[in-house]
Protein backbone atom coordinates (compact mmCIF):
# COMPACT_ATOMS: atom_id res chain seq x y z
CA UNK A 1 0.00 0.00 0.00
CA UNK A 2 1.33 4.09 -1.10
CA UNK A 3 1.34 6.18 2.11
CA UNK A 4 1.72 9.81 1.87
CA UNK A 5 2.02 13.18 4.14
CA UNK A 6 -0.02 16.09 3.57
CA UNK A 7 1.46 19.24 4.04
CA UNK A 8 -0.64 22.04 5.57
CA UNK A 9 1.78 25.53 5.22
CA UNK A 10 -1.64 27.05 7.16
CA UNK A 11 -1.40 25.64 10.07
CA UNK A 12 2.33 25.01 10.33
CA UNK A 13 3.54 27.98 12.94
CA UNK A 14 7.60 27.55 12.27
CA UNK A 15 8.44 25.70 15.36
CA UNK A 16 11.08 24.21 13.66
CA UNK A 17 10.35 21.17 15.77
CA UNK A 18 10.57 18.73 12.59
CA UNK A 19 14.20 19.63 11.33
CA UNK A 20 15.30 18.98 14.34
CA UNK A 21 13.63 15.58 14.93
CA UNK A 22 15.03 14.71 11.30
CA UNK A 23 18.63 15.43 12.37
CA UNK A 24 17.70 13.15 15.85
CA UNK A 25 16.58 10.35 14.12
CA UNK A 26 18.90 10.35 11.29
CA UNK A 27 21.74 11.02 13.64
CA UNK A 28 23.08 13.87 11.61
CA UNK A 29 25.66 16.42 12.75
CA UNK A 30 24.67 19.78 12.89
CA UNK A 31 25.99 22.50 10.96
CA UNK A 32 26.84 26.31 10.76
CA UNK A 33 24.05 27.92 9.52
CA UNK A 34 22.74 31.72 9.36
CA UNK A 35 19.23 33.12 9.22
CA UNK A 36 17.88 34.96 5.95
CA UNK A 37 16.36 38.50 5.72
CA UNK A 38 12.92 35.91 6.37
CA UNK A 39 14.65 33.95 9.21
CA UNK A 40 14.68 30.72 7.15
CA UNK A 41 17.63 29.12 9.73
CA UNK A 42 19.34 26.62 7.49
CA UNK A 43 19.50 28.60 4.13
CA UNK A 44 19.24 25.39 2.34
CA UNK A 45 19.17 21.73 2.57
CA UNK A 46 22.54 19.93 2.83
CA UNK A 47 23.65 16.97 2.90
CA UNK A 48 23.48 16.52 6.76
CA UNK A 49 19.80 18.28 6.12
CA UNK A 50 17.11 16.11 5.06
CA UNK A 51 14.58 19.03 6.03
CA UNK A 52 13.55 22.69 6.67
CA UNK A 53 11.11 24.97 7.27
CA UNK A 54 11.12 28.56 4.95
CA UNK A 55 9.93 31.26 6.23
CA UNK A 56 8.58 34.04 4.10
CA UNK A 57 7.21 37.32 5.09
CA UNK A 58 3.99 38.93 2.77
CA UNK A 59 2.62 42.53 3.03
CA UNK A 60 -0.42 43.22 1.66
CA UNK A 61 -0.10 46.77 0.64
CA UNK A 62 -4.04 47.48 0.59
CA UNK A 63 -4.46 46.65 4.15
CA UNK A 64 -1.39 47.39 5.05
CA UNK A 65 -1.23 43.36 7.19
CA UNK A 66 2.20 41.27 6.82
CA UNK A 67 1.00 37.59 7.27
CA UNK A 68 3.85 34.81 7.62
CA UNK A 69 4.09 31.90 5.89
CA UNK A 70 6.38 28.57 7.07
CA UNK A 71 6.54 26.39 4.87
CA UNK A 72 8.20 22.54 5.23
CA UNK A 73 10.47 21.63 2.60
CA UNK A 74 12.59 18.22 1.40
CA UNK A 75 12.28 15.62 -0.91
CA UNK A 76 8.74 15.26 -2.25
CA UNK A 77 9.31 11.52 -3.10
CA UNK A 78 8.14 11.45 -6.87
CA UNK A 79 5.97 8.50 -8.68
CA UNK A 80 8.18 8.35 -10.70
CA UNK A 81 11.76 9.54 -9.70
CA UNK A 82 14.07 11.72 -12.33
CA UNK A 83 16.75 10.96 -9.70
CA UNK A 84 16.46 6.85 -9.72
CA UNK A 85 16.17 7.21 -13.49
CA UNK A 86 19.23 9.04 -14.01
CA UNK A 87 21.45 6.78 -11.40
CA UNK A 88 23.35 4.75 -13.36
CA UNK A 89 24.46 2.72 -10.65
CA UNK A 90 20.85 2.05 -9.45
CA UNK A 91 21.71 3.78 -5.93
CA UNK A 92 17.89 5.00 -5.50
CA UNK A 93 15.08 3.45 -5.13
CA UNK A 94 11.34 4.07 -5.38
CA UNK A 95 9.77 1.91 -2.06
CA UNK A 96 6.28 0.74 -3.00
CA UNK A 97 4.65 2.49 0.68
CA UNK A 98 6.30 5.58 -1.28
CA UNK A 99 9.65 6.59 -0.01
CA UNK A 100 12.11 7.59 -2.90
CA UNK A 101 15.54 6.28 -0.82
CA UNK A 102 19.56 7.09 -1.69
CA UNK A 103 21.84 3.72 -0.53
CA UNK A 104 24.75 5.41 0.49
CA UNK A 105 26.65 2.46 0.21
CA UNK A 106 26.24 2.05 -3.62
CA UNK A 107 26.11 6.01 -4.58
CA UNK A 108 29.15 6.83 -6.43
CA UNK A 109 28.79 10.78 -6.20
CA UNK A 110 28.22 10.60 -9.75
CA UNK A 111 25.89 13.65 -9.42
CA UNK A 112 23.42 12.70 -12.04
CA UNK A 113 20.74 12.65 -9.76
CA UNK A 114 21.18 16.11 -8.86
CA UNK A 115 20.88 17.55 -12.25
CA UNK A 116 17.80 15.15 -12.56
CA UNK A 117 16.00 16.41 -9.83
CA UNK A 118 13.61 19.36 -11.06
CA UNK A 119 12.96 20.26 -7.20
CA UNK A 120 16.52 20.53 -6.86
CA UNK A 121 16.88 18.23 -3.50
CA UNK A 122 19.58 15.52 -3.66
CA UNK A 123 22.76 17.13 -1.60
CA UNK A 124 26.58 16.32 -2.57
CA UNK A 125 29.17 16.16 0.35
CA UNK A 126 32.33 17.04 -0.86
CA UNK A 127 34.27 15.10 2.24
CA UNK A 128 32.22 11.78 1.71
CA UNK A 129 31.98 12.08 -2.09
CA UNK A 130 28.20 11.33 -1.87
CA UNK A 131 24.72 12.58 -1.87
CA UNK A 132 21.92 12.08 0.73
CA UNK A 133 18.55 13.48 1.31
CA UNK A 134 14.94 12.62 2.92
CA UNK A 135 14.38 8.81 2.77
CA UNK A 136 10.95 9.92 4.41
CA UNK A 137 11.83 7.44 7.23
CA UNK A 138 11.33 4.09 5.35
CA UNK A 139 13.00 2.43 8.56
CA UNK A 140 9.92 3.81 10.54
CA UNK A 141 7.02 3.42 7.54
CA UNK A 142 4.73 2.30 7.67
CA UNK A 143 3.94 1.30 10.88
CA UNK A 144 5.24 4.58 12.49
CA UNK A 145 4.87 8.06 10.63
CA UNK A 146 8.20 9.73 9.52
CA UNK A 147 10.06 11.90 12.21
CA UNK A 148 9.08 15.05 11.31
CA UNK A 149 5.28 14.20 11.41
CA UNK A 150 5.27 13.08 14.68
CA UNK A 151 7.30 16.26 16.01
CA UNK A 152 4.55 18.30 14.74
CA UNK A 153 2.52 20.09 16.99
CA UNK A 154 0.02 21.26 15.17
CA UNK A 155 -0.62 18.35 12.29
CA UNK A 156 0.50 20.93 9.67
CA UNK A 157 2.38 17.11 8.59
CA UNK A 158 0.05 14.29 8.40
CA UNK A 159 1.08 10.74 7.67
CA UNK A 160 -1.17 7.92 6.66
CA UNK A 161 -2.43 5.64 3.21
CA UNK A 162 -2.41 7.64 0.13
CA UNK A 163 -6.14 7.46 -0.77
CA UNK A 164 -6.45 8.92 2.92
CA UNK A 165 -4.47 11.56 2.65
CA UNK A 166 -5.71 12.66 -0.78
CA UNK A 167 -9.16 12.72 0.72
CA UNK A 168 -8.17 14.76 3.39
CA UNK A 169 -6.44 17.40 1.06
CA UNK A 170 -9.68 17.26 -1.13
CA UNK A 171 -11.63 18.74 1.87
CA UNK A 172 -8.65 21.28 3.13
CA UNK A 173 -8.79 22.47 -0.26
CA UNK A 174 -12.36 23.50 0.13
CA UNK A 175 -11.78 24.98 3.02
CA UNK A 176 -9.24 27.03 2.13
CA UNK A 177 -10.53 28.13 -1.64
CA UNK A 178 -6.37 26.46 -2.50
CA UNK A 179 -4.91 24.44 -4.65
CA UNK A 180 -3.30 20.94 -3.89
CA UNK A 181 0.25 20.08 -5.26
CA UNK A 182 1.94 16.76 -5.88
CA UNK A 183 -1.30 15.18 -6.74
CA UNK A 184 -5.23 15.39 -7.72
CA UNK A 185 -4.41 19.46 -9.58
CA UNK A 186 -1.11 18.34 -10.71
CA UNK A 187 1.34 15.44 -10.80
CA UNK A 188 4.63 16.04 -10.89
CA UNK A 189 6.88 13.04 -12.17
CA UNK A 190 3.58 11.08 -11.69
CA UNK A 191 2.61 12.40 -8.08
CA UNK A 192 4.26 12.96 -5.41
CA UNK A 193 3.98 11.26 -2.02
CA UNK A 194 4.15 14.99 0.01
CA UNK A 195 1.16 16.76 -0.90
CA UNK A 196 0.48 19.95 -0.47
CA UNK A 197 -2.52 21.71 0.18
CA UNK A 198 -2.39 25.83 -0.33
CA UNK A 199 -4.79 28.88 0.19
CA UNK A 200 -2.32 30.29 -2.66
CA UNK A 201 -0.78 30.08 -5.66
CA UNK A 202 2.22 27.01 -5.95
CA UNK A 203 4.92 30.17 -7.02
CA UNK A 204 4.13 31.80 -3.95
CA UNK A 205 6.13 29.09 -1.94
CA UNK A 206 8.90 28.57 -4.87
CA UNK A 207 7.27 25.47 -5.88
CA UNK A 208 8.47 25.05 -9.51
CA UNK A 209 6.27 24.30 -12.07
CA UNK A 210 7.45 20.32 -13.07
CA UNK A 211 5.46 17.50 -15.97
CA UNK A 212 4.13 14.56 -15.22
CA UNK A 213 6.54 12.83 -16.61
CA UNK A 214 10.62 13.16 -16.20
CA UNK A 215 12.12 14.56 -19.78
CA UNK A 216 11.94 12.14 -22.56
CA UNK A 217 16.10 12.92 -22.72
CA UNK A 218 16.43 11.22 -19.76
CA UNK A 219 15.78 7.21 -20.50
CA UNK A 220 18.93 8.16 -23.14
CA UNK A 221 21.45 8.04 -20.39
CA UNK A 222 20.62 4.29 -19.79
CA UNK A 223 19.96 2.98 -23.12
CA UNK A 224 21.80 4.94 -24.89
CA UNK A 225 25.02 2.05 -24.44
CA UNK A 226 23.18 -0.58 -27.01
CA UNK A 227 24.98 2.45 -29.45
CA UNK A 228 27.74 -0.29 -28.23
CA UNK A 229 26.80 -3.21 -30.20
CA UNK A 230 26.95 -1.49 -33.89
CA UNK A 231 30.00 -0.27 -32.70
CA UNK A 232 31.58 -3.84 -31.56
CA UNK A 233 30.33 -4.81 -34.65
CA UNK A 234 31.76 -2.62 -37.00
CA UNK A 235 35.35 -2.68 -35.39
CA UNK A 236 35.37 -6.48 -35.39
CA UNK A 237 34.53 -5.81 -39.16
CA UNK A 238 37.22 -3.83 -39.66
CA UNK A 239 39.33 -6.35 -37.93
CA UNK A 240 38.53 -9.02 -40.48
CA UNK A 241 39.10 -6.79 -42.86
CA UNK A 242 42.52 -5.81 -41.67
CA UNK A 243 43.83 -9.41 -40.55
CA UNK A 244 42.12 -10.75 -44.59
CA UNK A 245 44.56 -8.04 -46.40
CA UNK A 246 47.37 -8.93 -43.99
CA UNK A 247 47.38 -12.65 -45.11
CA UNK A 248 47.35 -11.24 -48.81
CA UNK A 249 50.17 -9.66 -48.00
CA UNK A 250 51.75 -12.58 -46.75
CA UNK A 251 51.02 -14.77 -49.41
CA UNK A 252 52.65 -12.55 -51.72
CA UNK B 1 94.36 5.61 -46.73
CA UNK B 2 91.37 6.76 -44.78
CA UNK B 3 89.22 4.02 -43.15
CA UNK B 4 86.45 3.44 -45.36
CA UNK B 5 83.11 4.13 -42.70
CA UNK B 6 79.77 3.01 -43.62
CA UNK B 7 76.60 4.17 -42.60
CA UNK B 8 74.33 1.96 -40.67
CA UNK B 9 71.79 0.77 -43.27
CA UNK B 10 67.85 1.86 -42.26
CA UNK B 11 65.34 -0.62 -42.48
CA UNK B 12 62.24 -0.26 -44.58
CA UNK B 13 59.74 -0.06 -43.61
CA UNK B 14 60.83 0.65 -40.24
CA UNK B 15 60.58 -1.47 -36.89
CA UNK B 16 57.79 0.20 -35.20
CA UNK B 17 56.49 -1.70 -31.81
CA UNK B 18 53.88 -0.40 -29.22
CA UNK B 19 56.83 0.92 -26.93
CA UNK B 20 58.54 3.25 -30.08
CA UNK B 21 55.33 4.28 -30.65
CA UNK B 22 54.75 5.22 -26.75
CA UNK B 23 58.64 6.37 -26.75
CA UNK B 24 58.21 8.17 -29.85
CA UNK B 25 55.24 10.42 -28.07
CA UNK B 26 56.93 11.34 -25.12
CA UNK B 27 59.59 12.77 -26.58
CA UNK B 28 58.01 14.71 -29.69
CA UNK B 29 55.37 16.58 -27.33
CA UNK B 30 54.63 15.74 -23.69
CA UNK B 31 51.22 17.46 -23.84
CA UNK B 32 49.90 15.41 -26.43
CA UNK B 33 51.16 12.49 -24.97
CA UNK B 34 49.00 13.95 -21.29
CA UNK B 35 46.39 15.02 -23.22
CA UNK B 36 45.80 11.17 -25.06
CA UNK B 37 46.38 9.26 -21.63
CA UNK B 38 43.98 11.21 -20.06
CA UNK B 39 41.54 11.23 -22.43
CA UNK B 40 41.91 7.48 -22.52
CA UNK B 41 42.15 7.03 -19.01
CA UNK B 42 38.38 8.81 -18.82
CA UNK B 43 37.08 7.00 -21.67
CA UNK B 44 37.34 3.67 -19.91
CA UNK B 45 36.37 4.58 -16.48
CA UNK B 46 33.25 6.13 -17.53
CA UNK B 47 32.67 3.21 -19.90
CA UNK B 48 33.61 0.68 -17.05
CA UNK B 49 31.20 3.19 -14.67
CA UNK B 50 27.92 3.15 -16.69
CA UNK B 51 28.43 -0.51 -18.00
CA UNK B 52 28.99 -2.42 -14.94
CA UNK B 53 28.12 0.51 -12.28
CA UNK B 54 24.38 -1.52 -11.39
CA UNK B 55 26.59 -4.77 -10.61
CA UNK B 56 29.57 -3.12 -8.77
CA UNK B 57 27.72 0.15 -7.42
CA UNK B 58 29.70 1.65 -4.56
CA UNK B 59 32.92 -0.08 -5.64
CA UNK B 60 33.37 2.52 -8.32
CA UNK B 61 32.97 5.02 -5.85
CA UNK B 62 36.45 5.58 -5.89
CA UNK B 63 37.12 5.40 -9.33
CA UNK B 64 34.36 8.26 -9.66
CA UNK B 65 35.96 10.66 -7.72
CA UNK B 66 39.65 9.96 -8.60
CA UNK B 67 40.32 8.20 -11.84
CA UNK B 68 36.99 10.31 -13.82
CA UNK B 69 36.60 13.17 -11.40
CA UNK B 70 40.42 14.61 -10.47
CA UNK B 71 41.45 13.21 -13.27
CA UNK B 72 38.82 14.90 -15.68
CA UNK B 73 39.42 18.48 -13.59
CA UNK B 74 43.16 17.87 -14.53
CA UNK B 75 42.01 16.78 -18.51
CA UNK B 76 40.14 20.30 -18.09
CA UNK B 77 43.59 22.25 -17.74
CA UNK B 78 45.41 20.55 -20.16
CA UNK B 79 42.75 20.37 -22.94
CA UNK B 80 42.49 24.03 -23.08
CA UNK B 81 46.50 24.44 -23.30
CA UNK B 82 46.18 21.84 -25.85
CA UNK B 83 43.71 23.37 -27.39
CA UNK B 84 45.26 26.69 -27.11
CA UNK B 85 48.56 25.40 -28.28
CA UNK B 86 47.02 24.23 -32.01
CA UNK B 87 44.99 27.25 -32.37
CA UNK B 88 47.76 29.73 -32.08
CA UNK B 89 50.34 27.56 -33.61
CA UNK B 90 50.90 28.05 -37.30
CA UNK B 91 52.89 25.04 -37.82
CA UNK B 92 51.09 22.76 -40.85
CA UNK B 93 51.39 19.57 -38.65
CA UNK B 94 49.38 21.05 -35.81
CA UNK B 95 47.04 22.62 -38.55
CA UNK B 96 46.42 19.63 -40.04
CA UNK B 97 45.55 17.82 -36.21
CA UNK B 98 43.36 20.52 -35.37
CA UNK B 99 41.27 20.04 -38.63
CA UNK B 100 41.87 16.41 -38.69
CA UNK B 101 40.45 15.81 -35.44
CA UNK B 102 36.76 16.93 -35.89
CA UNK B 103 36.47 14.67 -32.63
CA UNK B 104 37.36 17.58 -30.90
CA UNK B 105 33.83 18.84 -31.11
CA UNK B 106 33.11 15.75 -28.90
CA UNK B 107 36.07 16.75 -26.46
CA UNK B 108 34.55 20.40 -26.12
CA UNK B 109 31.23 18.66 -25.68
CA UNK B 110 32.07 16.40 -23.03
CA UNK B 111 34.25 19.04 -21.41
CA UNK B 112 31.51 21.38 -21.15
CA UNK B 113 28.73 18.74 -19.89
CA UNK B 114 31.33 17.30 -17.58
CA UNK B 115 31.88 20.83 -15.66
CA UNK B 116 28.31 20.98 -15.50
CA UNK B 117 27.28 17.90 -13.96
CA UNK B 118 30.62 18.39 -11.37
CA UNK B 119 29.86 21.83 -10.76
CA UNK B 120 26.99 21.25 -8.67
CA UNK B 121 29.78 21.39 -6.02
CA UNK B 122 33.46 21.44 -6.01
CA UNK B 123 35.58 22.42 -6.95
CA UNK B 124 34.45 24.45 -9.41
CA UNK B 125 31.73 25.99 -8.26
CA UNK B 126 33.82 26.89 -5.19
CA UNK B 127 36.62 28.48 -7.39
CA UNK B 128 34.06 30.26 -9.80
CA UNK B 129 30.49 30.55 -8.51
CA UNK B 130 29.61 32.32 -11.67
CA UNK B 131 29.87 28.92 -13.16
CA UNK B 132 26.49 28.23 -11.64
CA UNK B 133 24.62 30.45 -12.93
CA UNK B 134 26.25 30.37 -17.11
CA UNK B 135 25.45 26.72 -16.85
CA UNK B 136 22.31 26.33 -15.70
CA UNK B 137 20.32 26.25 -18.61
CA UNK B 138 21.66 22.88 -19.68
CA UNK B 139 22.45 21.43 -16.29
CA UNK B 140 19.39 19.45 -16.50
CA UNK B 141 20.72 18.24 -19.52
CA UNK B 142 24.30 17.76 -19.27
CA UNK B 143 24.40 14.05 -17.99
CA UNK B 144 22.27 12.89 -20.98
CA UNK B 145 24.47 14.89 -23.62
CA UNK B 146 27.81 13.74 -21.46
CA UNK B 147 26.97 9.80 -22.20
CA UNK B 148 25.22 9.70 -24.53
CA UNK B 149 27.66 11.64 -26.67
CA UNK B 150 30.27 9.80 -25.48
CA UNK B 151 28.58 5.85 -27.39
CA UNK B 152 27.56 8.22 -30.29
CA UNK B 153 31.29 9.29 -30.67
CA UNK B 154 32.51 5.31 -30.03
CA UNK B 155 30.26 4.25 -32.94
CA UNK B 156 31.26 7.21 -35.66
CA UNK B 157 34.90 6.20 -34.50
CA UNK B 158 34.65 2.52 -34.95
CA UNK B 159 32.24 2.41 -37.78
CA UNK B 160 33.49 5.25 -39.59
CA UNK B 161 37.43 5.45 -38.56
CA UNK B 162 39.21 7.95 -40.74
CA UNK B 163 36.30 7.99 -42.78
CA UNK B 164 34.05 10.22 -41.98
CA UNK B 165 35.09 12.60 -39.19
CA UNK B 166 38.33 12.63 -40.90
CA UNK B 167 37.08 12.89 -44.23
CA UNK B 168 34.63 16.10 -43.03
CA UNK B 169 38.42 17.72 -41.75
CA UNK B 170 39.81 16.84 -45.06
CA UNK B 171 37.06 18.45 -47.44
CA UNK B 172 37.55 21.59 -45.03
CA UNK B 173 41.56 21.42 -45.48
CA UNK B 174 41.55 20.51 -49.02
CA UNK B 175 39.18 23.58 -49.50
CA UNK B 176 41.08 25.70 -47.70
CA UNK B 177 43.97 25.21 -49.32
CA UNK B 178 42.62 25.56 -52.08
CA UNK B 179 41.70 28.81 -51.56
CA UNK B 180 44.77 30.04 -49.82
CA UNK B 181 46.86 29.00 -53.04
CA UNK B 182 43.91 30.95 -55.51
CA UNK B 183 44.70 33.79 -52.92
CA UNK B 184 48.65 33.52 -54.02
CA UNK B 185 48.64 33.47 -57.62
CA UNK B 186 46.42 36.31 -57.85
Amino acid sequence: MEYAVLVDPDKCVGCRACQVSCKRWNNRPGEETSFSNEWTNPLELSFNTYTHIQFKLEHNEATDEIKWRFFNWRCMHCHEPACAEACPVNAITKFEEGPVVVDESRCIGCKFCISACPFDIPKFDTVTGKVSKCHMCYDRVPSREPSCVQACPTDALVFGPKEKILQMAKDRKVELDGHIYGDVDNKPLGGTSFIYVLDTEASVFGLPEVGERAPVTLPLIRNSKWLLIPAAAGGLLYLAAWRNSRMKEKEK
Amino acid sequence: MPKETSAPRKKYPPEVSKTTVIKGMLRTSLLDSAFHLLMAILLITGLIMDILGPWLGGWLHWMRQIAHGYLGAFFVLIFIVYLAKILYSKKMRTVLTATNYVDFLFYIAFVITGITIASVNSPWITYIPELAEVLAPIASYAPTIHITGTYVWILFSTVFPGGFLHGLASAYLIRHLKKRSKRGIQ
